[in-house]
């Protein structure tokens, strides 16, 4: 008999000690599923926003100016020039998307990339003070942009690398034209001066219908853009 | 044998699309007793599909937005115009329009404010 007592206390033992044991291991794997439903569910809390990046700030005739690059949802890099440069609702400028020049991120384009995209205000009669500019990305070997008039030396317009927190392989570049410039072609050029590629712009750009009387529009801007 | 040229030209115009609208801007002006209004016509080449975008006419540079209008239409050309409330005392009001062009290569967008204009009313 008590060799059965023995026994009998060492198995409730035995039974108290596997409870405890299967108690601990519980808790564990509830604590451990807990832990990785809230790891899972975490992300999906945080949606991802794009981060502008100004890529570079400048002064025009006394007004400032920036130019700012983001990744949108589709992983391609846009372009923005503004005028002024904080509130995109009280400046001019352009925008642009996704534009393939080699280099760029995000592209799925079929065919060559190219060395530069344009955008800008070109052959307007602007009566504020903030002239015509050209703006865009170009690729990462490109230095320099000429800007070819029909009477005239070309504008000489250096690239720049934008800051590394943008990551991507381009260069950029941003210039003014002086007043009464009538450009005629871009010119994109690498460090020894080599043609990488040549942009001729239409020889009329497009005018209104409307006719200038005493009634008619203050001023014309024309903007550009190139696709490909 | 004749050298093979190192780029063609003529490749590169073919796959370049050159996209350009003209905006004429009209500066705020005394519309009614008490309604100032601006318009502004935008006229693209021949390869834009289509506009649309907004146009804005602000009291005291961009401070007090009293009037906008959201327009969309083809490449032919795009009248928009807006107006909004005019105040007693003189005060300076001024314009923006922001549009968007839609092209085979997508969309490019472009922001033009103009003025100011001074008005009493």
């Amino acid at each position: 008999m008590p060799v059965d007592n023995k026994s009998g206390r060492s198995r409730r033992w035995a039974w108290v000690v596997a409870a405890g044991m299967v108690t601990v291991v519980g808790l564990a794997v509830v604590a451990v599923l807990a832990s990785t439903r809230q790891r899972s569910a975490s992300p999906a809390r945080h949606v991802a926003r794009p981060t502008t990046i100004v890529v570079r700030r400048g002064e025009a005739n006394g007004i400032p100016w920036t130019l700012k690059a983001y990744r949108n949802a589709s992983g391609r890099l846009c372009v923005a020039f503004t005028e002024g440069g904080v509130s995109s609702l009280s400046t001019s400028g352009a925008k642009a998307c996704g534009e393939n020049v080699r280099g760029a991120p995000g592209l799925r384009h079929v065919g060559a990339a190219h060395s530069f995209a344009l955008l800008g205000t070109l052959g307007g009669a602007r009566s504020q003070r903030f002239p015509d500019f050209v703006a865009g990305p170009t690729a990462a070997d490109v230095r320099r942009i000429d800007i070819v008039q029909s009477a005239g030396f070309p504008l000489h317009i250096s690239t720049f690398a934008p800051p590394p927190s943008l990551d991507v392989a381009l260069r950029f570049f941003v210039g003014f034209l002086p007043a009464g410039m009538k450009p005629q072609a871009l010119v994109a050029r690498s460090s020894n001066g080599r043609v990488l590629e040549d942009l001729f712009l239409p020889s009329s750009l497009p005018r209104s219908a409307i006719p200038h009387g005493p009634h008619g529009p203050t001023q014309v801007v024309t903007n550009v853009a190139v696709g490909y | 044998m004749p050298g093979t040229p190192s780029r063609s030209l003529a490749r590169h115009a073919d796959q370049v699309l050159y996209y350009a609208c003209a905006v004429d801007e009209w500066y705020p002006w005394k519309w009614t007793s008490s309604l100032v209004a601006t318009q502004a016509f935008v006229s693209c080449t021949d390869n834009v599909e289509n506009v649309h975008g907004t146009i804005y006419v602000f009291r005291s540079r961009y401070d007090y937005l009293i009037g906008a209008a959201y327009y969309y239409g083809g490449w032919a050309g795009t009248m928009f115009f807006a107006s909004g409330s005019c105040a007693s005392s003189t005060w300076q009001y001024n314009a923006k329009l922001s549009y968007t062009i839609g092209t085979p290569s997508g969309e490019f967008e472009f922001d033009d404010d103009w003025g100011p204009s001074w008005i009493s009313c």
